[in-house]
């Protein structure tokens, strides 16, 4: 199920290739020598895709269970999760340390106020309230959520 | 001269009492006075007889009331037992109305009997006036009203008479008794001169010596018969003469004894009948009275009764001396016998107490008997008269309804002459009015002398009514100023007992028991204060004990009861204070949180209840009031509780998230805001 998201732009024109190829040089041998040819490309993409290529940095991320920490934050230290949720509160700012944000997170206990500390290496980005993100975040010791990667989606 | 005659007077009443005292005394009574002088001590000044010290000149008796003896001319006569003159007085308020009829008719026979021995008729007819008002004399005594006072006189004028009719019949005695003696001495004349007959001595015969010796023995014998004849007949005549000069003596004597009697009791009608007899009997009628000097002599012998000596000399010694001279042998023989008795001592003593207290008496009645019956018959006159003012005086004051004046003029008058036909008819109507006023003037003093004021009001007031110079307007307004400070010392211990100061407490309602013990606020105020006082030591043990189970509810709701219970305790009361203070707090935070719950808004109730049971943990109505606010608004109080929770368990970043979920659901959220305030703190500084 999850494949039908999966694009090949230029898989069409490949296709086509294989087709005239196989009418070039023969037509039995041509067209199997062309089906494993595009096989094994197909194979590769895949592989590539499965061992992270593409560069999509949210791939294999687990999803946070919001409402678990908001009952208990600490088992979540060291974990790396996503979420998306909006920006609800500005928490507080420190140089050395970074934007204490709060994000409103949907989950099936309802809305979660997730908070999480934005690090000063990702000042560059300037979160507004109500602004939806895509964020890729790490268990601190302490269970604080300490923001790596976010998205604006 | 006006001054003497009143100290006599005042003299005979104080004897009176005097008198009387010393019978009580010699019946074994112990006196009675000063009661009466210790209770009037401790009194408010009391009056007696406002009108008499207010306007007495100097040198003039002040009787007053006859309560407090008499003032006079410096010196103070004291009457220690008024009780005398009191119960007599009393007495004669309360008894029967003497008939006027009988009382005129007395009178009349009394002023008769006056005006016939008239001095100039005396003078006039002598003893012939006897024929006249001895019938009156002797109507005046068999009267009912007389009570034997005319009948002595009579008895005594009697006495006379049978006096000089026995001194008639003894002077024709003294008349044959002095021819007699004229016959003796004519006879020892004539036997003592020498005779021719008689027989002559001669010294040459034996015989004839012996004759004239025998002779002469004889003659001396005869003359010394005619001696002891002559001397029984002298012996006689000197008896008789000094029988009737004696009997004539007593019947004077009886007569002045009458006059004095009547003196000294007061009966001054009878003092001027006596003494008029007197003057028409004897001749003397003016002069000295003898009496005093017989009441000397008489009560000197009375002491001397009952004494005896203990040592006596009754030795008699004779000496002899025998020797012959040239009438022959003679003899002289001398005999001393002495009679001496030494040591005089009372053979029963207290009897001779007795009689020298009996002695002492006369010769104090008898220092105050006038020298002479002029002055007697003056004194008397003058009583009489200034009775009779009296009595009309006491009529003016009973007609303008001023009995106080009326009791102490008829007091006045009674005192001195109380047996004068003006005193013994004076209305009974009158006297028994004066009897209820003194009665009530008896209930005020006594109410004044225990300091029942109340009682003493009472009769004041009824004495008001009563008449028109009430003697108490004095008093009454100090019994309001002893009202008054009464008052205050009673509130200054109900003031102390709030307080639980028992000891000013006790010392205040002592004061207020002094000055007015009879106080009817007094019983019920001090109830009430030891009352109170009980209650302050049973609400310093519940308010120790309330603080120590920390039922701060009901000291809050009882404060007034163990604020004034613990007023002498301070730690108490201070920790009373600090937990009404706490407890006051709470009850502003209750009146705030109640404000929300009914505004709506039970976050903000929850809260504040939270709030108030963080600083009063004990406080059952807040946590009440949270549970209510609680029940409205449970996800809200769900989302902090967690953020404790957490924060509790070290969990910053969950305390955090429940925080931001409570602010999102009460944005107002006060608690949320501090708490999401201080974890971000805490999370960004880690």
């Amino acid at each position: 199920m999850w494949l039908r998201g999966i694009n090949f732009p230029q898989l069409t024109d490949t296709t086509n290739l294989f087709f005239v190829t196989r009418r070039a040089a023969g037509k039995t041998n041509g067209l199997l020598l062309g089906g494993i040819i595009a096989g094994v490309a197909v194979l590769t993409l895949a592989g590539a895709w499965f061992l992270g290529g593409f560069s999509d940095s949210f791939r294999g991320i687990d999803k946070i269970d919001a409402g678990s920490y908001a009952e208990s934050a600490r088992p979540f230290q060291g974990g790396t999760y996503q979420f998306e949720g909006a920006i609800d509160s500005d928490l507080g700012f420190d140089q050395g340390k970074g934007r204490l944000i709060s994000f409103r997170v949907s989950s099936s206990k309802g809305q979660i106020f997730l908070p999480a500390l934005i690090p000063s290496f990702l000042k560059h980005i300037n979160p507004q309230k109500g602004q939806a993100y895509k964020v890729k975040v790490v268990g601190r010791d302490d269970g604080l959520l300490v923001v790596e990667k976010l998205e604006k989606l | 001269m006006k001054n003497r005659n009143y100290l006599l007077l005042v003299g005979l009443i104080l004897i009176q009492v005097d008198q009387s005292e010393l019978i009580g005394q010699s019946n074994g009574t112990p006196p009675t006075g000063g009661g009466q002088a210790q209770a009037t001590a401790t009194l408010p000044a009391i009056p007696n007889g406002g009108g008499n010290s207010a306007g007495v000149s100097a040198g003039t008796p002040e009787p007053t009331s006859g309560l407090d003896g008499v003032n006079w001319d410096g010196k103070s006569f004291k009457i220690t037992d008024i009780k005398i003159i009191d119960s007599k007085f009393s007495a004669y308020l309360n008894e029967p109305e003497i008939s006027y009829e009988e009382e005129k008719e007395y009178a009349k026979l009394v002023n008769e009997l006056l005006e016939r021995l008239d001095i100039f008729r005396i003078r006039s007819e002598g003893k012939r006036l006897l024929q006249e008002v001895l019938p009156i004399l002797k109507a005046a005594s068999r009267h009912p009203r007389d009570g034997g006072c005319c009948r002595q006189i009579y008895n005594a004028v009697g006495v006379d008479s049978q006096s000089k009719d026995a001194a008639l019949t003894k002077a024709d005695r003294i008349k044959a008794l002095k021819k007699e003696i004229e016959t003796v001495k004519w006879n020892m004349s004539v036997t003592a001169k020498p005779s021719g007959m008689d027989v002559k001595p001669s010294l040459n015969t034996t015989a004839s010596s012996f004759e004239y010796e025998e002779a002469q023995r004889e003659k001396k014998t005869r003359l010394a018969f005619m001696q002891n004849d002559l001397e029984e007949k002298y012996s006689e005549l000197l008896a008789t003469q000094n029988s009737i000069v004696s009997k004539t003596d007593d019947a004077r004597l009886a007569l002045q004894r009458m006059v004095v009697g009547n003196f000294i009791n007061k009966r001054f009608d009878h003092v001027m009948i006596a003494a008029s007899f007197y003057r028409l009997l004897y001749s003397d009628g003016a002069g000295e009275v003898k009496l005093q000097e017989k009441i000397i002599e008489e009560a000197a012998n009375n002491a001397k009764k009952l004494r005896s000596a203990i040592s006596f000399d009754r030795n008699t010694t004779t000496s002899e001396t025998i020797g012959v001279g040239t009438s022959g042998v003679y003899s002289n023989r001398t005999t001393t016998k002495n009679n001496s008795e030494s040591g005089i001592t009372s053979m029963l003593p207290s009897a001779s107490e007795a009689l020298g207290a009996v002695t002492a008496a006369k010769i104090k009645v008898a220092s105050l008997i006038p020298d002479t019956m002029t002055e007697v018959e003056m004194i008397s006159q003058e009583a009489i008269d200034q009775c009779n003012r009296y009595v009309s005086t006491v009529r003016g004051h009973m007609a303008q309804n001023e009995l106080e004046h009326a009791f102490e003029r008829l007091q006045e008058a009674f005192a001195v002459g109380e047996q004068l036909a003006s005193i013994r008819s004076f209305p009974r109507e009158y006297k028994q009015q004066l009897w209820k006023y003194k009665k009530a003037v008896q209930e005020a003093r006594a109410g004044l002398a225990s300091k029942d004021l109340g009682k003493a009001k009472l009769a004041m007031d009824r004495l008001g009514q009563m008449t028109t110079d009430n003697p108490f307007s004095k008093e009454e307004s100090e019994m309001g100023n002893i009202k008054t400070i009464s008052a205050m010392h009673l509130a200054k211990a109900r003031e102390a007992a709030t307080r639980g100061d028992r000891e000013t407490m006790n010392k205040e309602l002592e004061e207020a028991v002094k000055i007015w013990p009879q106080n009817p606020a007094l019983a019920e105020a001090s109830a009430k204060m030891l009352d109170q006082l009980n209650q302050q030591v049973q609400g310093k043990e519940d308010l120790k004990k309330l603080l120590q189970q920390k039922n701060y509810k009901y000291i809050l709701d009882e404060k007034a009861r163990f604020l004034a219970a613990s007023a002498d305790e301070p730690a108490l009361l201070e920790q009373l204070k600090n937990v009404l203070e706490t407890q006051g707090k709470a009850l502003a935070w209750k009146a705030r949180i109640e404000e929300l719950l009914k505004r709506g808004d039970p976050y903000g109730a929850w809260e504040e209840a939270e709030k108030g049971i963080g600083e009063h943990p004990e406080n059952t109505d807040l946590m009440k009031l949270r549970s209510d606010a609680a029940v409205k608004c449970p996800e809200y109080v769900d989302k902090i509780e967690r953020a404790r929770s957490a924060e509790s368990k070290d969990d910053p970043a969950a305390a955090l998230a429940s925080y931001l979920a409570a602010r999102q659901i009460y944005p107002q959220s006060a608690l949320a805001r501090d708490g999401i305030a201080s974890l971000s703190k805490k999370l960004l500084t880690k």
